[in-house]
């Protein structure tokens, strides 16, 4: 095949996996919402046991028992569907990850070199890694949870390389033209990847924590949310990831971009947007594992300086490209 | 070339390329209402138009600039920054804790404590505590264990 016909497919794929990606999201998106009304069933039917076991009390007849029945039926029938739609968001998840691998394979076919050279290609390579990570641990780790914020964050960043990045595939700029390419640009895609994962914990954390607070103070908790591990689970699990992705962040961004600086652009830092903003995120982050680590920081506050450190490091990767010019703006953004 | 006049600058301490004109309060000089141009090859001159001089090329020599810049130590300052990577990445995934067992004799009974103190950035030691206890019961329980395979 000619890389004309490659960039073809490539262009064909991309844009068929994204709408892919987003019927997965509205799969997941169903299994959340069936978790919200299966709790409101619930929460009736418990009422209804409560008054019938006071019957039971009084006449010592058996609806309490037939009541019970109803909720344990019910339970079950709602947990059904919400395992028949996040099974369905998986598959969907999985189809759509096969076409992406496709459009990213035929992308660096068409180039004739590795698929992250700008920004549209780096931001479905980068996707790409967010999904193959996802699909790797789903199952070991049980992250079915993750499964709407994963392909909700793919999908809009598939969306929007389509929309508003896409470059036709073509030769690099000469700056790009070194081996560091490959070191730099992976080493800061799989850390983005990485503080996306740990930000969307957090998030998750946070709606998490306040749920169980309700559930002390005597409320209900949604079946979505029991779904979720527990808050505490979730906030080591962030820290995991954090703490993978920042020194890998540290090496990649912040001492081999420097030195492909160096042998590109003649000086190691020159305070060129993109930088300055790798190193705010590099500080925000710093802060997270400092807070954690000498001041004692969990849960609430922690959770905040990650998510803090998640937007940065979006403004970094998108912000900084489409606001202001610096030199890494490449064929265009 | 073309020419320009007009009154000398004053000295502004601002650093200026001396191979640069600043034209900004120069006005260039004009022959039959256009803007003045001639060639001119070493050794020839040309008549400035009003009486206000002339201009000869007398020759040219042929220059280069080079700029020397030498940074030492950066393989030392590289070396540097992945060992502190190497640190930072032990600090990072080294998980500090100490769990301590006491066994101390109290009115005849013996009195087993097992405590354990977490000092790293994730949350408490989780279930090792209840691992050690269980692992000194079965130990307790189990008669004339062989000790070679208990050492660790």
């Amino acid at each position: 095949m000619t890389p004309e016909t490659y960039a073809q497919v490539s262009n064909l794929l991309i844009p068929t996996a994204t709408v892919i990606y987003a019927l997965a999201m509205v799969s997941h998106a169903m299994e959340w919402a069936l978790g919200r009304a299966g709790v409101a069933k619930t929460a009736v039917v418990q009422q209804e046991v409560l008054v019938a076991s006071d019957g039971e009390q009084v006449t010592g007849g058996s609806a309490g028992s037939s009541a019970t029945d109803d909720v344990d039926e019910a339970a079950t029938r709602g947990t059904e569907r919400i395992e028949a739609a996040s099974r369905i968001g998986l598959l969907l998840t999985w189809l759509a990850f096969v076409l992406h691998l496709g459009g990213v394979v035929t992308r660096g076919l068409a180039a004739g070199r590795v698929p992250w050279g700008n920004m549209y290609e780096f931001s479905i390579t980068a996707s790409l890694a967010v999904a193959v990570v996802y699909l790797l641990f789903v199952h070991r780790y049980k992250l079915q949870w993750l499964g709407l914020g994963v392909t909700l964050v793919v999908a809009a960043v598939l969306g929007l390389a389509t929309l508003a990045l896409y470059t036709p595939a073509g030769p690099l700029v000469p700056a790009l033209h070194s081996y560091w390419l490959v070191i730099h640009v992976s080493a800061a895609a799989i850390s983005g990847g990485a503080f996306t994962v740990g930000g969307l914990v957090s998030v998750l954390y946070l709606i998490k924590a306040r749920a169980e607070r309700r559930v002390l103070a005597g409320g209900t908790m949604s079946a979505s949310l029991r779904r979720l591990p527990s808050a505490e689970a979730m906030d080591g699990t962030a820290y995991k990831v954090l703490a993978f992705a920042f020194p890998l962040w540290t090496f990649g961004v912040l001492v081999a971009g420097p030195i492909w600086a160096e042998y590109a652009w003649g000086r190691y830092w020159g305070w060129d947007p993109k930088e300055v903003w790798s190193l705010v995120t590099w500080v925000v982050y710093a802060a997270y594992l400092h807070a954690r680590a000498t001041a004692g920081w969990r849960g609430h506050r922690a959770a905040t300086i990650a998510i803090v450190g998640w937007f940065v490091f979006i403004f970094n990767f998108v912000g900084v490209n489409l606001l202001v010019s610096g030199l890494h703006s490449y064929a265009g953004v | 070339m073309t020419a320009y006049y007009g009154r000398p600058q004053p000295e502004t301490g601002k650093p200026q390329s001396v191979y640069q004109l600043d034209k900004s309060k120069l006005t260039q000089f004009e022959k039959n209402g256009d803007k003045l141009r001639f060639q001119l090859a070493p050794g020839q001159s040309v008549k400035l138009p009003n009486n206000a001089g002339s201009l000869t090329f007398d020759g040219y020599s042929r220059w280069v600039k080079l700029q020397v810049s030498h940074t030492p130590g950066t393989d030392l300052a590289l070396a540097g920054i992945l060992l502190a990577i190497l640190g930072l990445m032990g600090s990072l995934f080294v998980h500090p804790r100490r769990t301590w067992v006491r066994v101390r004799t109290e009115d005849g009974r013996t009195v087993v404590e097992v405590a354990g103190l977490d000092r790293g950035p994730e949350r408490g030691l989780g279930d090792e505590l209840q691992a050690i206890t269980e692992a000194l019961r079965t130990k307790a329980l189990t008669p004339d264990p062989p000790t070679t395979q208990e050492k660790k």
